[in-house]
């Protein structure tokens, strides 16, 4: 009980660090150069690589370490009172579709994502980021009845959010290495 | 999964992801020298120069080539020289987690 708990913080929390670094740091540069988007649209979304990730480690226990951090990240954006709004549905749908993803990628490949052992599965959860994003922007323009160019935007933003992300995590990584 | 073994998996992943995307501080050699040593290693459980220069990754590359990034390895903390087995044995670094 103790490690859930311990991991649900530890997810919940990278999730919300990704998602004001999104909206608060990269939110006012994209709004530079592309003027005001609707419904938060982030065209680079780091917490969809911390949904896949999560995912691939704790299969589909990730859904309830994510959601907290979910909600917290929506209700941060959009006040307490959000809470009892429809969109507020697209926080339970963004917890899930990471392990959505993956079972996708699974059930074509006939195998594990992180039972292979080739250089394969980092391309393998890009794969399952591109359909977890895929069924999160069809859900997400339902739920907030927006048009398909804005579900193309989440789109783009999950998928190179979760590229960034795990570059960064890389070179995270790279630093580490060389310190230690 | 515990947490060590998924941050272990993650590194794994993230380091073949440095390697494919040409990001790695390692040449071609080294890279396919250090893939042999991992699966030498899992074999094995030991890592003799012989069978690492008998790997199908290595078999073909130059002598001094091998024996260079053999050095390099071990200088950047990829492999460590085994002193209780003797000269020409290696282990790799446990940090890696490979």
């Amino acid at each position: 009980m103790k490690n859930e708990v311990l991991r649900t913080v530890v997810v919940s929390t990278c999730f919300l660090a990704a998602f004001w670094i999104s909206i608060f740091l990269l939110g006012p540069i994209q709004k530079y150069f592309l003027g005001d988007l609707p419904n938060y649209l982030s065209l680079l979304f780091l917490p969809h690589g911390v949904r896949l990730l999560a995912a691939w480690i704790y299969r589909a226990k990730s859904i309830l370490y994510i959601f907290p951090g979910a909600l917290l990240a929506h209700l941060s954006s959009n006040g307490l009172d959000a809470v009892i709004e429809l969109p507020t549905l697209t926080t339970l749908v963004g917890s899930t579709v990471g392990i959505v993803g993956i079972f996708a990628v699974e059930a074509v490949s006939g195998t594990r994502i992180n039972a292979l052992t080739s250089m394969a599965q980092w391309k393998y959860l890009l794969i399952a980021g591109g359909i977890a994003s895929l069924v999160n922007s069809i859900l997400t323009s339902l739920i907030y009845g927006t048009d398909v160019i804005q579900g193309v935007g989440y789109l783009i933003g999950d998928i190179s959010g979760q590229f960034f992300l795990m570059l960064i995590l890389v070179f995270v990584f790279r630093i580490e290495r060389r310190i230690s | 999964m515990s947490s060590l073994k998924a941050i272990s998996q993650l590194r794994v992943l993230l380091r073949d992801m440095e390697c494919e995307l040409g990001l790695s501080d390692l040449s071609d050699v080294e890279r396919d020298l250090l893939s042999a040593a991992a699966e030498v290693s899992l074999t094995t459980g030991t890592l003799k120069t012989a069978d690492l220069m008998a790997h199908q990754l290595t078999s073909s590359v130059p002598r001094a080539s091998f024996f260079r990034a053999l050095r390099v390895l071990d200088l950047k903390g990829y492999l460590i020289s085994d002193t209780e087995l003797g000269k020409g044995w290696y282990r790799l670094n446990p940090d890696l987690n490979m």
